[in-house]
């Protein structure tokens, strides 16, 4: 792996900027593809979603400024580019609302989802999460990210994505009817 | 670890159940270069030199600015330059205006196409194919000049 900062000094030289945003691409885009995928849940639209993501990091390369690693930078990018993406489709689902399957039904129903009834039910309580507890979640129970990883990403303070992360357990649980 | 998240994760656990078609991650890196602008980054170029820097493990800041210049080409350049300016020299005397012209024209032409692409390289590789000259032939006339 490239260090960040024999990348930088690719992509900031005109004459290499392709091959070092080439090997920013190879490098991070597995490891964004499911931050994005956990969130949009189709792999269509996480195929998509990544392609825009790069497609925004190339365009706004001049902004980064360094004061945080290139994967958070580009973490941040896909993240928000990954929530935009569901609201937008959330919105276009409320015009057609006849047109509905439950998440739970497009999973079972989808090719590359081989979980059972009870995973998919789960995506849809994770799916049914407002953005920073869906997001939280995610990250923290499926990448056991640290609190201090995600508040560089989310911009948001650690004791509030901690509370985030227990709240939206809990809701997942309610919503499973997992008691004890 | 909270007492609902132990819960989860005795019922349902944390793997990941979604997957990905064949060969989609090997293809991945290819096909979001090929969406950037064509003109801001040629997308066959990139790949091919992206993949050459990552297993040299470019080590960029070791490298001072006289051992990153390549001389090689830089040499090369100025000796096609100097072909291509006897050759409109001797073309000067002649009385066929066009041929002339056509030479001075398809150095221009070379060059600037080459500024376009913004790269030393191309810049070579561009006089070269309007020269129509392949290597030996290069290697023996800056012999020649020596």
């Amino acid at each position: 792996m490239i260090k960040d900062k024999e990348l930088l000094e690719l992509l900031r030289n005109p004459l290499t900027q392709c091959e070092g945003f080439a090997v920013l691409v190879k490098q991070y885009s597995e490891a964004l593809y499911w931050k994005i995928r956990r969130i949009v849940l189709d792999h269509d639209d996480a195929d998509d979603v990544l392609q825009n993501t790069f497609l925004k990091a190339w365009t706004n390369l001049s902004t980064f400024q360094g004061k945080s690693s290139l994967v958070t930078w580009l973490y941040r990018i896909a993240i928000n580019e990954a929530l935009d993406f569901v609201r937008r489709k959330k919105l276009l689902q409320q015009l057609a609302p006849e047109e509905q399957t439950s998440i739970t039904a497009r999973l079972l129903a989808d090719d590359y989802f081989d979980g059972d009834e009870i995973q998919a039910q789960l995506q849809e309580a994770v799916a049914l999460l407002p953005d920073v507890q869906r997001t939280v979640f995610t990250m923290k129970y499926y990448e056991n990210m640290k609190y201090s990883e995600m508040s560089k990403i989310l911009d948001t303070s650690e004791g509030a994505l901690k509370a985030s992360y227990h709240i939206a357990v809990k809701k997942i649980t309610d919503y499973l009817q997992l008691k004890e | 670890m909270m007492k609902e998240e132990h819960i989860l994760n005795d019922n349902l656990g944390k793997s990941n159940h979604f997957k990905v078609p064949d060969g989609y991650f090997d293809q991945l890196a290819d096909r979001v270069m090929a969406k950037l602008p064509e003109q801001e980054c040629p997308a066959e170029e990139t790949l091919v030199n992206a993949l050459g820097a990552k297993a040299r493990q470019i080590d960029i800041s070791s490298h001072t600015l006289w051992q990153r210049l390549p001389l090689r080409k830089i040499a090369a350049a100025a000796g096609i330059v100097m072909l291509l300016g006897t050759g409109i020299w001797k073309l000067s005397g002649s009385t066929d205006d066009s041929q002339r012209q056509y030479a001075s024209a398809a150095t221009s032409i070379a060059a600037q196409k080459a500024t376009l692409n913004g790269s030393e390289e191309a810049t070579f590789n561009e006089m070269a194919d309007y020269t129509m000259m392949d290597n030996e032939t290069i290697y023996a006339s800056l012999i020649a000049e020596n």
